[in-house]
């Protein structure tokens, strides 16, 4: 995820939104599909179901409509009496004939109709060719304990369950069976075989399955198929092999499973007052493939939608990240030095604020740049101007003139202590062009200068020193003690006409060394001394003097009140120096 | 922190996929699996007589009881089905020989209900009624519906043949109401004297005239012997029956009825009654409640319908049961059946009344008819009743019997050949 971080905003809110989108769609999706899906499992249970159901009240009305015709039969005053007489005469089955090919012959939904009576006689009319009973008693047949059972109501029979032989390769029938009770006393008399007519049966099985490919198949009791509607392809003949009765059963839920493997829906229902069952498969892809373009669609709909999201996430994320990529182009030029504003283009409130923000930044860094640059620029002036004034070639020629006068005079010794302390000075304060040197060494400088003023203004001043020995070790800015001395000789002592006393102090003073030169001469008014300190040009125009120490003073250290002025006209002045001990030099 | 929160996020949906996935997957088989069912509630089929059409006060109350019914059963469904008395006869055979018996049926007792007893298509009472209800049934009324030793249906209703008098008119001929068949010919022999018809009787419905024949065979035959006269065991051609016909026409000798009989319906005869005009009229006590609605309202006295000297028992009465509820020995749910049954049987009797094979709150008493009240009175030591016959012989020995009666009173017949010509027209 590292490199996610590194990327780019705007990148970062694009794959946000399409992670966003990605679950979204797939959520969206996914719900989508499991509404088509019940849309459409609910849309085949109940095209299934329906049709089942209409096929059973079909087939069951047809049913119950045999059943009536089958009770006609029965109960008829005619069969009734020939069936409890039968064991005594025979000669009335004539008559029972002709009553039951008129109750036969009136009807569409009759084939055939064969009463059977407890005496081996049977009686038959038919609408079809007629069938030979498989045995002249009917308790033979395979059904008859069940039809007993049944106790004179009806049962259903695949074929009459074989007992009338028919024709090869015939199609299949139905046969209601039933015993017929004698009405009077309420015991079996006979049994009644009645066939249903295929037509109409085929009626019923084939018009159902017009829709959605429907199949509807009709099993018996031991699960063999009566009526199959179903002309599966080579692929599926597997399941359900077409009207064979000697083949193995199949059994309901073999088949459910087989068509369930073969995208077939299908449902079962039981016929009234039977063991048998409709089945109805429905091939799934024919409801599916309606709802199919409308999923294409669906599905376009929401890419489309997706892509107008991803879109309109650039174009946002552009409004935000735009003037943060200006921001960010400016801040680059800071890095090499540039401090320039940025234009200031309406965003947003952050926005603004971040831009007007940054742009009074920059002023403000300018305006402090400038201020660093003019002070070091200062900083080397005076520091030049330091060096110029230790070489001071007055001071030096001045100095060389005193020397030769000593020696033209033959004081040797004066001459050898005048270079000597010369060598000194020139050695201390140039001192191999460091600024900072140890306040021994400072005091020296003055000692020095003062021994070679000496020679020069003999009657001038008397110098004493009030040093503490302790302070000689810090450090110090260098040449901030002797421009004091020196201004105190020429302006101080020099004017005055008897000369005057000039003392050099160094005092430890807790955090500061306080440096001090104190003269009685001349002293300097008020405004004199404001001249001074402003840096007014001094009289002789050159010297740098008083004003420049200061400046320099301050300017390294960094602050402003380490010097110290006081002065009267006529008394003397006093100029002390605080030298912090715990200035970090560098 | 936001990397954590996508995988979450991430994950979670994924999880919420797969579950909608599965449960639509689940859904789907759930319904392939599933056949369609019936959900409705059990049904409890009912095929009786009882129509709104049917004038008779049984039919009333028995329509009230089962409204009653339904909410007193509400989870089943009481379906109920009519049918006129004569398709009736044939359709409930018809329906049970077919094995369609409905779950309550109305049957006659005796021969009528006998065959579907032995069959086994009628459910046995005893083991699904409780001992409270069982012993609210008045145990004389019960016999139609008595097979070895078990009950087979539950009557509500019982009638008995009485012998209706117009007070006024015996006060205005200073008569005493008859006590046996000789004072009941000397009063008929009296009121021709005097002009007067005797006793109403409309001879175009043959069944009132046998009414009179029958009861005289049931006062001179017992229990036993009527039932086995009915189911063929013993010949119609006994003493019993001989005599019989012999009393009917000694009364028709009498002219103790109407003139012109046989061009007048039994409605028709029983205006003269109603009006005032005939001093007596033999019928079963449902005519009570009719008269209460005539111009002889409130002047009519009940009495026992003289016997005749050798009468086998004095407590044993020409009448019984109207039919009773049965169950079917194939219904689904035999105890709520037999409890729906029971208690429309109960509450038809508790609505009527009156003459009713249940002992009834005396509360519901209250607005029995007078007359009933009377009628109630005489049959209060009754041990057992007879049937007529046209409710328990088969169809077409039934018209025989009612052609052979009207002979008799014609006059065209002895009773000798009336008994043997019963005999071979009903056990042929």
């Amino acid at each position: 995820m590292k490199w996610f971080r590194s990327l780019s905003f705007s990148k970062q809110i694009v794959g946000y939104y399409l992670i966003l989108f990605i679950i979204t769609v797939s959520v969206c999706m996914s719900l989508y599909f499991y509404i088509m899906e019940s849309a459409v499992s609910g849309m085949e249970n109940a095209t299934l179901e329906l049709t089942l159901r209409d096929v059973k009240t079909n087939s069951d009305s047809l049913i119950t409509r045999a059943n009536e015709y089958s009770k006609i039969i029965t109960f008829s005053e005619d069969v009734q009496n020939v069936l409890r007489n039968a064991g005594s005469y025979n000669q009335d089955s004539y008559y029972i004939d002709t009553s039951l090919v008129r109750l036969v012959t009136g009807s569409t939904y009759v084939a055939s109709v064969y009463v059977f009576d407890n005496y081996g006689n049977t009686y038959h009319a038919a609408n079809e060719y007629l069938r030979t009973p498989a045995s002249k008693d009917v308790k033979q047949a395979s059904w008859y304990q069940e039809a007993l059972a049944a106790r004179g109501g009806y049962v259903l029979k695949r074929n009459a369950g074989n007992f009338l032989q028919g024709q090869e390769m015939e199609s299949n029938y139905i046969s209601l069976i039933r015993v017929i009770n004698d009405l009077n006393t309420m015991q079996p008399i006979g049994v009644i075989v009645l066939n249903i007519s295929d037509t109409e049966i085929n009626k019923i099985y084939h018009f159902a399955q017009t829709e959605y490919g429907l199949r509807i198949m009709l099993l018996d009791e031991e699960q063999i198929p009566i009526i199959n509607t179903i002309n599966f392809d080579q692929e599926q003949s597997a399941i359900i092999d077409t009207t064979d009765a000697d083949q193995e059963p199949i059994s309901v839920a073999d088949a459910v499973d087989h068509a369930q493997n073969n995208d077939y829906k299908s449902s079962s229902i039981k016929i009234e007052n039977s063991n048998w069952e409709i089945i109805g498969f429905l091939p799934r892809d024919m409801v599916g493939a309606q709802v199919k373009s409308f999923t294409v669609i669906t599905i376009m709909i929401l890419a489309l939608n997706g892509m107008l999201l991803c879109v309109g996430a650039v174009i946002i994320t552009r409004f935000i990240s735009e003037p943060v990529h200006r921001l960010l182009a400016s801040m680059k030029k800071v890095e090499q030095k540039e401090f320039a504003a940025i234009q200031e283009i309406p965003a947003n409130l952050e926005i603004n604020q971040l831009q007007s923000g940054y742009n009074r930044m920059i002023t403000e860094l300018n305006d402090l740049f400038d201020e660093v640059v003019a002070g070091q620029r200062m900083k080397r002036k005076y520091e030049l101007e330091v060096l110029h004034a230790q070489i001071k070639p007055h001071f030096l020629y001045n100095t060389f003139d005193s020397i030769g006068a000593l020696a033209l005079m033959g004081r040797l010794d004066d001459v050898f202590t005048m270079i000597q302390a010369l060598g000194s000075y020139y050695r201390l304060s140039l001192h191999k062009g460091q600024e900072v040197i140890t306040i021994g060494e400072e005091l020296k400088i003055v000692y020095n200068y003062l021994i070679i003023q000496k020679y020069r203004y003999e009657d001038v001043f008397e110098a004493s020193y009030d040093i503490d020995e302790n302070v000689k070790q810090y450090k110090t800015l260098k040449l901030v003690l002797q421009p004091f001395v020196e201004n105190a000789i020429y302006h101080g002592l020099k004017t005055k006409e008897k000369g005057g006393n000039l003392i050099v102090r160094a005092k430890d003073q807790g955090a500061y060394v306080i440096l001090e030169v104190e003269d009685d001469g001349s002293g300097m008014t008020p405004r004199r001394l404001n001249e001074v300190v402003q840096g007014a040009e001094t009289e002789d125009g050159k010297s740098f003097g008083v004003f420049g120490t200061i400046e320099r003073i301050h300017l390294y250290y960094e602050r402003e009140d380490l010097v110290e002025i006081k002065s009267r006209a006529g008394i003397g002045t006093t100029i002390s120096v605080r030298i912090p001990k715990d200035f970090r030099y560098q | 922190m936001l990397k954590r929160k996508l995988i979450s996020i991430l994950l979670f949906s994924c999880l919420l996929i797969v579950i909608l996935t599965r449960c639509g997957n689940e859904t789907d088989e759930r319904t392939q699996e599933k056949t369609i069912e019936s959900l409705e509630k059990p049904e409890i089929n009912i095929f009786t007589l009882y129509s709104m059409t049917n004038p008779d006060s049984g039919s009333a109350n028995f329509l009230k009881a089962l409204e009653m019914a339904k909410e007193e059963f509400p989870d089943y469904i009481i379906n109920h089905e009519t049918a006129d008395v004569e398709t009736y006869k044939t359709k409930i055979k018809m329906m049970i020989a077919a094995n369609e018996t409905p779950d309550i049926f109305f049957s006659w007792g005796g021969g009528f209900v006998q065959p579907f007893v032995e069959a086994g298509y009628v459910l046995a009472l005893d083991d699904y009624l409780d001992a409270k209800t069982r012993g609210k049934l008045k145990p004389e009324a019960l016999g139609g519906y008595m097979f070895g030793d078990q009950l087979y249906g539950l009557p509500s209703y019982l009638w008995v043949g009485v012998l209706y008098c117009n007070q006024e008119m015996f006060a205005q001929y200073n008569l005493k109401y008859p006590v046996t068949f000789d004072e009941l010919l000397e009063v008929c022999k009296t009121f021709r004297k005097n002009d007067v018809t005797p006793i109403a009787m409309g001879m175009k419905d043959k069944w009132a005239g046998a009414l009179i024949t029958n009861a005289y065979i049931a006062q001179l035959s017992d229990a036993k012997l009527s039932a086995q006269m009915l189911t063929g065991e013993t010949s119609m051609d006994n003493p019993a029956v001989v005599s019989a016909a012999s009393r009917t026409l000694e009364l028709v000798a009498a002219q103790a009825f109407t003139e012109e009989t046989f061009s007048l319906t039994k409605d028709e005869a029983e205006e003269g009654f109603k009006q005032g005009q005939v001093p007596m009229v033999f019928m079963g006590s449902w005519l009570s409640g009719v008269l209460d609605l005539t111009a002889v309202a409130g002047k009519v006295h009940v009495v026992k319908f003289p016997p005749v000297d050798d009468v086998v028992d004095e407590n044993q009465f020409f009448g019984g049961d109207n039919g009773a509820l049965c169950v079917s020995a194939s219904c689904a749910y035999p105890d709520e059946t037999v409890a729906v049954c029971a208690y429309l049987a109960e509450q038809c009797a508790i609505l009527d009344g009156g003459l009713v094979t249940w002992e009834i709150p005396e509360e519901s008493m209250e607005n029995v008819n007078p007359l009933n009240r009377e009628v109630m009175e005489i049959i209060a030591d009754a041990t057992s009743y007879v049937a007529a016959w046209d409710s328990t012989l088969q169809a077409t020995a039934t018209q025989e019997w009612l052609d052979l009666v009207a002979e008799l009173y014609r006059q065209n017949i002895s009773a000798e050949d009336f008994a043997k010509r019963l005999e071979a027209a009903v056990n042929k």
